[in-house]
């Protein structure tokens, strides 16, 4: 086996078991006869197209053939997406109050919010994980009204964390401060994304279980929880590295991954923009200047959404 | 009524163009798309063999032959009907776009008025 050979065998690593199977050995026999005589390592461009044609086959977005099975692929994911955004943003009450059952744990802190917030939003997931999208909107909406039903016909605007301490107002104004909750915005933003699922014919779902695997990371990560000291969440440099990621690879192979990180980013930049509209009238104060924080959310989101519109149209027209 | 051809992009273009006359296998694809594009269009193995899923996905090429050469397996694709209604439906449409150019007189307002005032 020549160097070259070697090279490409390793290259064609990038695609899926079951493709290289089938594949592999006609690819690696053009490979060859089209390689230039004595060259020793592969181009960089041969290296690029068998690389992203690899994670393309990896992601199955190849395999989805029609704009319309892409926006529904899509579609479908941001409102997983969006949901296990929202089970990260309300879970702090769940692991809080299972945190108290361990022996030991002191409840010397309060952490406000229900437990049925979680527990309907774990539905809407399996639901949507399963393609039940019926119920899963029914699920979702029930999350909102549990999280929030209280606070509006109350007029509580929000419960300080840890300490307990309840800011009050009129019911107008409670419904307005909902705006500024990101897992609001999450959990609207995943209903929405569910509507059009609704009129479409149920595709046969793979692993949907992993959802919750997804879940579990994310809240390990995200939600404060004894595992993070009780100090969840991601810097500002990690969501812009992770933002500018998410743009490359789905310029480069699956644009799912941009429509997902867009919505994402969508959560943040309208809190931030309640948050600049009512927030200051709710003296609700927040780290940076909001209004540059504001500023570059929206243009990361414009970047994506461009990045989306290119990346859809290259990935899908034959 | 039968549903309309979606434009199509270049490197599928010639692929089609390129197995118009024979079947052939992935290199000999290649080549003949470099030839029949006056080298625009180079295909990667990479791009080729993601193009030919789909194009078999949507029926449009499918294999006609298998056989093993240098003891690895080596695949002939050739163009069914549907891939050749494809191809001359996409081959009508660039004629179309064409014409709204190529068939403008010399003489028309715009070129008249430009050459006046140059």
């Amino acid at each position: 086996m020549s160097g070259l050979e070697r090279h490409y065998r390793w290259l064609l690593r990038a695609y899926p078991r079951a493709y290289r199977q089938y594949r592999a050995d006609e690819m690696l026999e053009t490979l060859l006869v089209a390689g230039e005589t004595g060259r020793r390592y592969p181009s960089l461009r041969e290296s690029v197209a068998l690389v992203v044609g690899g994670l393309r086959a990896r992601t199955g977005v190849d395999r989805l053939g029609s704009p319309a099975a892409l926006r529904h692929s899509a579609l479908r994911l941001t409102a997983l997406s969006l949901i296990v955004c929202g089970i990260a943003l309300t879970a702090t009450p769940v692991i809080w109050r299972s945190w108290l059952l361990l022996p030991g744990a002191s409840p010397d802190a309060v952490v406000a919010g229900s437990l049925a917030t979680s527990g309907m939003l774990l539905l809407a997931l399996a639901a949507t994980a399963w393609a039940r999208h019926r119920l899963a909107l029914v699920a979702t909406i029930g999350a909102l009204i549990a999280s929030h039903w209280r606070s509006v016909v109350h007029g509580q605007w929000y419960v300080e964390q840890w300490t307990g301490v309840e800011v009050r107002g009129s019911r107008l104004q409670a419904l307005l401060y909902l705006t500024v909750d990101f897992s609001v915005w999450a959990i609207v933003l995943a209903a929405l994304a569910m509507l059009p699922l609704l009129r479409t014919r149920q595709p046969r779902v793979t692993r949907p279980w992993i959802w919750f695997a997804v879940t579990a990371v994310v809240v390990a990560v995200v939600t404060p929880n004894p595992l993070n000291g009780w100090s969840g969440g991601l810097g500002q440099p990690v969501v812009v590295v992770a933002w500018l990621m998410a743009a490359i690879m789905g310029a480069t192979f699956d644009v799912r991954i941009s429509v997902v990180v867009g919505a994402i980013l969508l959560v943040p930049t309208l809190g931030a923009l309640a948050h600049t509209l009512i927030g200051s009238e709710a003296g609700v104060g927040g780290p940076g200047n909001p209004a540059v924080l504001l500023g570059i959310m929206v243009g990361m989101l414009v970047t994506t959404l461009a990045v989306n519109r290119v990346a859809a149209r290259r990935q899908v027209t034959l | 009524m039968t549903k309309p051809f979606a434009p199509m992009r270049e490197p599928t273009y010639f692929i089609l163009a390129a197995l118009q006359d024979e079947p052939l296998h992935g290199y000999a694809i290649v080549k003949r798309a470099q030839e029949l594009s006056d080298g625009r269009v180079r295909l990667t193995t990479g791009t080729l063999y993601a193009a030919l899923d789909r194009l078999a996905g949507e029926e449009m090429v499918r294999v006609a032959e298998e056989a093993v050469v240098n003891g690895r397996a080596r695949r002939t694709y050739e163009l069914t009907e549907h891939g050749l209604a494809a191809l001359r439906a996409e081959a009508a449409r660039m004629a179309a776009a064409a014409r709204v150019v190529r068939d403008r007189s010399v003489g028309s307002p715009a070129v008249t008025v430009r050459t006046v005032l140059a």
